[in-house]
């Protein structure tokens, strides 16, 4: 036990180690892909606290939608700093999912889930008509690049680092809670709720808290986009993103914050000569969906442990290996 | 031994439709009994349990629990009055640890405001730590703390049910049909820790099909059929009431084994 978690921890030092160089060795259209990567892992890893409290959410397209906008124009019309328009967007989404979430999170399973796709289709709907504002489907464009501290990064890797800085502190957060108590809170209600509440908890605040948490980080992500791809329109945040973001969350695994990471990124990366049309998106995405529920039920975080049964199975019965291994 | 009653209810009812699943109950808990609450299938136990625990509201009636109105109240809000209940099918958190379930069943006693979960330590504090042990050591769970409860055996699992609630802190334990598909030590060593449970102070109402079971713990019994109190008293006076060995147990049945 102890000897594992040793090397997931020299595996993550090496991670980090060689995210932070590759920028200095690699193509500048790597760096661009690796940055949509760190946005699509902060998607889903704070998703994943619906998915641990047992609220089946795919409104988190939605959420991020209120970041970007709020974020980019904010910087662009009232020159606020791009950290403080990342934080608004942040905190709109938080104040809309307490107004989505106090009636929706009383719904059990698809009930539920049906809810947070109307809720994705009227913000598309609204970013689309509210023209004098959003401009509509014209989209905005010329949205500030992001800054700091007044700096304006406009290199690609200097963005790059800002989004591995976020996506890192995302992470971290995120798992610090999941190990809190509050997390054990989480989990028991997406177990068994009717067992949580007859010793005390009450479901729909803890779940409301999960629900507001997770669409915090959707509109920071989102935000971040925004002033990263610098022109955003109503289609960036339609309703199969949010898909996209659950079937991260599917494909590397529910049982670990790991899941999502693995998902998003594997995903991300792999589907990226389809990246703009639309229809092969979504075959690559429902077949990796597939293949995952056929073959690797825990997803792509178990198969380490699925390939190391597998080779200590063929070892013993080949009768090569001693018995007690 | 009369005190004032812990739990007291009147003209309890219940309509499903035009049915009265539960009709007119008047019933007394008083601190520190067991009271055996039975009758046969489709009599009202498991209505009356789940209004009293706050998953049903009642249609008419009320509930009174340490003198205050609890009738129609959610689940939590009565578990925080001292009253906890445990479950016939889904008793534990099947992915966690069985310490998990226990940490988790105290959360009335741990410090829940919100920047204190937010920003608080992740770890746990000792005392709940203590707290969550001791519900382990009554229910003999200890050496599985770390056993995931799903993997648990069955009888091992409800036990856990109960650890979960005691953790909790209750005055009144509810337990709904501890033993059902247990054997027949299984069924002993549950009946043991229900009177080491009350040992401790706990008031417990113990809804059970089991007739050996309650006949040999409960102190007062409370007979329902259609909905109605058809009996109510010792075992002895339980045993021997003809309503009770008509509408229940059946005239052929035979008592006392």
């Amino acid at each position: 036990m102890r000897n594992s978690r040793r090397v997931a921890t020299l595996i993550l030092v090496g991670l980090l180690i060689m995210l932070t160089l590759l920028p200095l060795a690699v193509d500048i259209y790597v760096v661009y892909l690796l940055t949509l990567v760190f946005i699509n892992i902060m998607l889903a890893t704070s998703l994943r606290l619906s998915l641990i409290v047992g609220q089946l959410n795919i409104s988190h397209s939605g959420f991020m939608a209120i970041g970007a906008y709020t974020s980019a124009l904010l910087v662009m019309h009232l020159q606020v700093p791009f950290g403080l328009g990342l934080l608004c967007g942040g905190l709109l989404a938080v104040v809309v999912s307490f107004v989505i979430g106090y009636p929706a999170l009383r719904l059990h399973g698809v009930y539920f889930a049906l809810v947070t796709v109307a809720f994705v289709e009227v913000i598309r709907l609204i970013l689309s008509m509210w023209v004098s504002l959003t401009r509509g489907l014209s989209g905005l464009a010329g949205i500030p690049k992001p800054s700091l501290f007044g700096v304006e990064l406009t290199t690609r890797p200097s963005q790059y680092y800002l989004g591995l800085a976020l996506v890192l502190l995302t992470i971290l957060i995120l798992a610090r809670l999941e190990r809190s108590r509050l997390g054990l809170v989480w989990k028991g209600l997406g177990q068994a709720d009717h067992l949580a509440e007859s010793v005390g908890v009450s479901a729909l605040r803890y779940k409301l808290l999960a629900f507001a948490i997770g669409s915090f980080f959707a509109g920071v992500a989102g935000g971040f986009f925004a002033h990263y791809m610098r022109f955003i329109f109503p289609p960036s945040f339609a309703f199969i993103l949010a898909v996209d973001i659950l079937i991260y969350n599917f494909v590397g695994g529910k049982g670990h914050i790991a899941g999502p990471i693995v998902g998003a990124a594997f995903l991300t990366l792999l589907s990226e000569p389809f990246r703009g049309i639309t229809y092969l998106e979504s075959i690559f995405f429902s077949v990796a969906m597939m293949l995952t529920i056929l073959f690797l039920p825990g997803g792509l975080i178990t198969l380490p442990a699925r390939l190391a049964g597998l080779t200590r199975k063929a070892r013993y019965a080949q009768r090569t290996a001693p018995a007690n291994l | 031994m009369r005190s004032a009653p812990l739990l007291q209810t009147s003209r309890l009812t219940k309509y499903f439709g035009g049915l009265a699943a539960v009709s007119e109950l008047d019933l007394e808990i008083y601190p520190g009994e067991i009271l055996g609450l039975i009758g046969p299938n489709g009599a009202g136990k498991t209505t009356a349990f789940n209004m009293l625990s706050g998953f049903l509201p009642p249609t008419r009636g009320s509930i009174r629990f340490k003198g205050t109105e609890i009738g129609g109240r959610k689940p939590y809000e009565i578990a925080r009055h001292g009253m906890v209940r445990t479950f016939q099918l889904t008793t534990v958190f099947g992915d966690m640890t069985v310490l998990d379930n226990v940490l988790l069943g105290g959360h009335l006693n741990a410090d829940t405001r919100p920047w204190r979960m937010l920003f608080g330590r992740p770890a746990i504090p000792r005392e709940e730590q203590e707290r969550a042990w001791k519900a382990l050591e009554i229910t003999a769970l200890s050496p599985f703390a770390t056993a995931l409860a799903k993997n648990l055996p069955h009888g091992q699992q409800r036990s856990l049910g109960i650890a979960i609630a005691l953790a909790a802190s209750p005055t009144l334990l509810l337990l709904d049909e501890p033993v059902t598909g247990m054997t027949a030590e299984e069924k002993d060593s549950v009946m043991d820790l229900v009177r080491s449970i009350r040992q401790q102070g706990v008031t417990v109402l113990l809804v059970e099909h089991d007739m050996r079971a309650v006949m040999g713990t409960c102190d007062r019994i409370v007979v329902l059929n259609f909905g109605r109190q058809i009996a109510a008293g010792t075992p002895e006076q339980i045993r021997t009431h003809p309503g009770v060995i008509e509408a229940y147990l059946g005239a052929d049945f035979k008592v006392g084994r």
